[in-house]
């Protein structure tokens, strides 16, 4: 575990709005968040469904459909043209082509059950080289190279690429797909649930391997799950998210041992423990607000265990309580 | 008279077997479910299935239910065989073993409003004579499973979220009262938080409705959380069996510790440090009847291992492995 | 099921326009004897050599009247009625069949749902057109009704095989075994649990066998295999051709009948996609983590 909190920034994101326009009201789905990934971590984006991290990166990636807009805000990434230099560049404010000159070479995505996107009809090595040539100047026989490099990187021997997908097991077909997004070195690799669908056994072996590669390509990973026991084991710094903001931040062990935003502690104290004493868990109560009606005020007053009346109705901002440490809660006004 | 060891939902040594497309067009055949047994009984119990996917879990679940029958083996319901029970005593097996779904929204017709589910059981179960009845009972079972019934009826499953419909199911339960419980994966598709939730309920049902639940699931600190009896399904076979602590402190099975270790740690100050190899992971099971199933993945495999399969020994009170690490122990006997 | 229809038109514009146009269409159709009985003083409209040929457009005659004597206005009117008529019968025919082959063979399967599916399958493969016209030349003198009954009898496997499809997937759901274990008997399952679901399915079928019909009869129309005591736009559509339309530069013999029954599937299409549109995104379930 490494503590990122003072390396460079690669990813700034400020005051970002993402909206969508429904018949019944803007759904402010992604509410003026404010982010912050630094080189080299892995950063663990925690947040339960409905609070916003698919529109999150969706936007980062420009990939939000309509009726989906990005309303505001500013999204900071630093460029890498050469080994030292990095070179800053807003992603909301880029053309459609920058962008998609951006992805699989500098940002790469590995979205919600990617290994059910492979094509089932081709084998694995056209997929992977299609990519590889869209989006660089690789020769065939360059990029060709490139695919086995990778493959072996994460453990596959060459032959899978001669192999149809439904004769690989749900293990190997997301190493493949995780081969496939980092062929090119982006800096960024956002992983969307990645092992969610794997059994326990084979989510510990793709666990390794993503530290792994982070390690051999000195990648930065932004691994978004909502399960905080998988955080806890490959997490350097943990963003907890609720209604469409960052509401904590800080190292995977502060976050978890000593955490501060009362929904934090609820997050962290539901995950289950074995072995040991046996205890009854509070859980959560009430439900996720919609993003057509936030909660006035802090968003997650309603089921706020700690509650206060400013928490009605004023909205905490996310600000710096220790070094590296945010939290946007009045407790710690 | 009926007394706590009396057995209210018997799984007898049963196999399913399904025939798969194997080499040179002949027809292999895999058993899902391979001779397991077992036995829910009338003290108020949770027995966790732990299993990954292909285990078997869901076969079996379905044949305690009755929606599909064992190719071997028999289901018993209070001593008889569900499939030659009679009009009224299917009625009353029906409202004694009831089912809970993994997918909160497929589980409702989404045509119909979400209390639709309740009404239909008061109405073929007879649980209510009036109108009047109904509305209460069903308010009084929305209420046990902590929802405002303002919150949810007159509304339409997608209005809903996932945990909330997953704990109209349980006001369901509630409504129906059943003995067993058969819960596949109830917890697996809701938030982590609202998960507590309705863990809570399931282990109030064993307290105070004497409801018991056969809970099954491929995550083993949610089976930890409930507590109870344990069973490992490794393959269609029964690996190793117990109460959940003594298994989880003392795990016999290979397959039972590799299980352990693979959950990750939920503190960060204590991670993983060993690697672990796919190919050893994903290696593929044996199903030959002759040989454990386990043999092709185990580190402690012996040639004894490819021969026979191994029977049940005793590793402590009410704790059995099948491994041929322990032959030196007593085996298992017909005494359940 | 109305709640259905009511969504779609609030949610479609497609569905909308579809819907206005048909509803003027068929309002036409209602009216139309209001407006030709005068005319043609209360005789049949079919019955040719009531008035000269080709006299041009005047006060009696608002369009002039046709090649075998018949004002041509009425011709239209009362052609546009039939043809809706036998569009609506023959598609209520087919989906009827359809949901009862559909229904039996989805639910029960076995080797009920294997024979009838030969039987349907088979069906299909049957060029309709070569047997319809076959059919239609040894029964002369055939009546609206025997004819939509004879084009029902070719559109009923599609209605057939989509309601199958549908149903031997909505058996795997949960919601039937829910009801299963509650008790309910395979015949409730189908009515209250199934059929609902399928209502837009069926709308959208019998919307199809409606336009299958309706081509149908304009093909045999048009081949002069159809009673010709009956006018529909099919027929007017032959006539146009015997009295060389072209060639006397009377385009709009021929252009009228076409673009009616050309608005009229436009129509019934905008309505399928309407409820298409409806349907699917209802469908989608999301499930949460």
């Amino acid at each position: 575990m490494n503590n990122t909190t003072n390396s460079p920034t690669l990813l700034e994101i400020e005051g970002l709005h993402i909206w969508y326009s429904t018949s019944q009201g803007e759904a402010k789905a992604v509410n003026g968040l404010d982010l912050k990934i630094n080189y080299g971590e892995v950063f663990g984006l925690a947040g339960e469904s409905g609070c916003g991290k698919s529109t999150l990166i969706q936007g980062i990636l420009r990939l939000t459909k309509l009726p989906g807009h990005i309303q505001s805000g500013k999204a900071i990434f630093y460029r890498r043209t050469q080994p030292w230099m990095f070179e800053p560049m807003d992603l909301i404010k880029l053309k459609p082509e920058e962008v998609r000159h951006l992805r699989w070479n500098h940002i790469s995505y590995i979205p919600q059950s990617a290994m059910n996107v492979l094509n089932p009809v081709t084998r694995i090595e056209p997929q992977i080289l299609d990519a590889i040539i869209e989006h660089s100047n690789l020769s065939k026989h360059e990029a060709r190279e490139r695919m086995y490099e990778r493959l072996e990187m994460v453990g596959l021997s060459r032959s899978v690429a001669r192999m149809y997908p439904h004769e690989l097991s749900g293990g190997m077909k997301q190493r493949v797909t995780i081969a496939s997004a980092v062929s090119l070195t982006p800096e960024l690799l956002i992983a969307d649930e990645p092992t969610t669908a794997l059994d326990v056994n084979v989510q510990r072996v793709i666990l390794q391997e993503l530290q792994d590669i982070r390690e051999k390509l000195g990648l930065t990973i932004l691994y978004v799950t909502h399960d905080m026991a998988v955080h806890s084991e490959i997490a350097d710094r943990i963003g907890i998210m609720y209604a469409g903001l960052i509401v904590e931040v800080g190292t995977a062990v502060e976050v978890i041992k000593d955490s501060l935003h009362p929904y934090t502690l609820a997050l962290v104290k539901a995950i289950p423990h074995v072995g040991g004493e046996r205890q009854r868990l509070q859980g959560l109560q009430g439900v996720v607000p919609s993003p057509l009606n936030w909660p006035s005020g802090c968003a997650f007053h309603p089921r706020c265990p700690r509650v206060m009346d400013i928490c009605r109705e004023e909205r905490p901002l996310l600000q710096e309580y220790r070094p590296g440490r945010l939290v946007a809660c009045h407790l710690y006004r | 008279m009926t007394t706590e060891n009396d057995i209210v939902l018997h799984a007898k040594n049963v196999t399913k077997e399904y025939s798969v497309p194997g080499a040179f067009l002949r027809p292999q055949h895999i058993a899902a479910v391979d001779r397991v047994s077992l036995a829910l009984k009338e003290k108020p119990d949770i027995i966790s299935l732990v299993g990954e996917s292909g285990s078997g879990k869901t076969t079996l679940s379905r044949m305690l239910i009755g929606l599909t029958p064992p190719t071997e083996g028999e289901i018993l319901f209070r001593g008889k065989n569900v499939v030659k029970l009679s009009r009224e005593e299917k009625r009353i097996y029906k409202r004694s073993v009831q089912p809970v779904f993994q997918d909160p929204y497929s589980i409702y017709n989404p045509f119909y409003k979400i209390e639709r589910a309740l009404e239909v059981a008061i109405r073929n179960f007879k649980l209510a004579s009036s109108k009047d009845e109904a509305r209460f009972l069903i308010e009084e079972s929305l209420s046990a499973v902590d929802l405002r019934p303002g919150d949810v009826i007159g509304r339409y499953p997608h209005q809903l979220s996932g945990g909330q419909c997953q704990r109209v199911m349980l006001a369901r339960i509630f409504l129906i009262r059943p003995k067993v419980i058969i819960a596949d994966e109830p917890v697996s598709m809701i938030d982590v938080a609202i998960r507590t939730l309705f863990l809570n309920i399931l282990i109030d049902f064993r307290e105070k409705q004497g409801i018991s639940c056969l809970f099954i699931t491929h995550n083993l600190s949610t089976a930890y959380y409930v507590g109870g009896q344990m069973m490992v399904l490794c393959f269609g076979r029964v690996s190793e069996s117990g109460e959940i602590g003594q298994v989880i402190e003392n795990p016999a099975h290979p397959y039972t510790q590799q299980l352990l270790h693979s959950i990750p740690s939920p503190d960060p100050e204590k991670r993983w440090t060993q690697r672990v190899s796919l190919e050893y992971v994903e290696r593929p099971f044996t199903y030959e009847s002759n040989k454990c199933v386990y043999v092709g993945r185990c580190p402690q495999a012996m040639p004894i291992c490819s021969q026979q399969r191994p029977p049940d020994y005793e590793i402590g009170e009410n704790h059995y492995a099948a491994c041929f690490l322990y032959r030196d122990r007593p085996m298992r006997t017909a005494a359940d | 099921m109305f709640r259905f229809l009511v969504n779609c038109w609030r949610g479609s514009g497609k569905f909308k326009v579809g819907v206005i146009i048909l509803g003027i269409m068929v309002l036409i159709a209602l009216i139309a004897p209001l407006i030709y009985t005068p005319i043609i003083h209360g005789a049949s409209p079919a019955l040719p050599g009531q008035f000269p040929t080709w006299l041009p457009p005047s006060q009696e005659h608002p369009m002039g009247t046709d090649g075998h004597g018949r004002d041509l206005l009425t011709d239209y009117l009362a052609g546009l009625g039939t043809s809706l008529q036998i569009g609506f019968t023959s598609g209520l025919v087919a989906t009827f069949l359809g949901i009862l082959v559909g229904f039996t063979t989805g639910y029960k399967g076995g080797w009920i749902d294997a024979s009838l599916t030969l039987i349907t399958n088979t069906w299909l493969v049957i060029p309709a057109y070569p047997v319809l016209v076959t059919i239609a030349m040894v029964m002369p003198g055939m009546s609206v009704l025997t004819m939509s009954i004879i084009l029902a009898l070719f559109s009923w496997p599609y209605a057939a095989r989509t309601i199958h499809a549908q149903i031997v997937g909505m058996k795997q759901r949960g919601y039937v075994e829910l009801a299963r274990v509650s008790g309910q008997g395979d015949l409730a399952i189908i009515f209250t649990e199934l059929l609902p679901n399928l209502i837009p399915y069926l709308f959208m079928g019998f919307a199809f066998s409606t336009v299958g019909a309706m081509v149908g009869e304009v093909g045999l129309e048009v081949l002069g295999l159809g009673p010709g005591n009956i006018i529909t736009m099919g027929l007017m559509i032959n006539f146009a051709n015997n009295w060389s339309a072209y060639s006397r530069g009377r385009y709009e013999l021929l252009l009228i009948p076409v673009g009616t029954l050309v608005l009229i599937f436009m129509a019934i299409t905008l309505i399928n996609r309407g409820m298409e549109e409806r349907v699917n995104p209802r469908l989608q379930r999301r499930t949460e983590k």
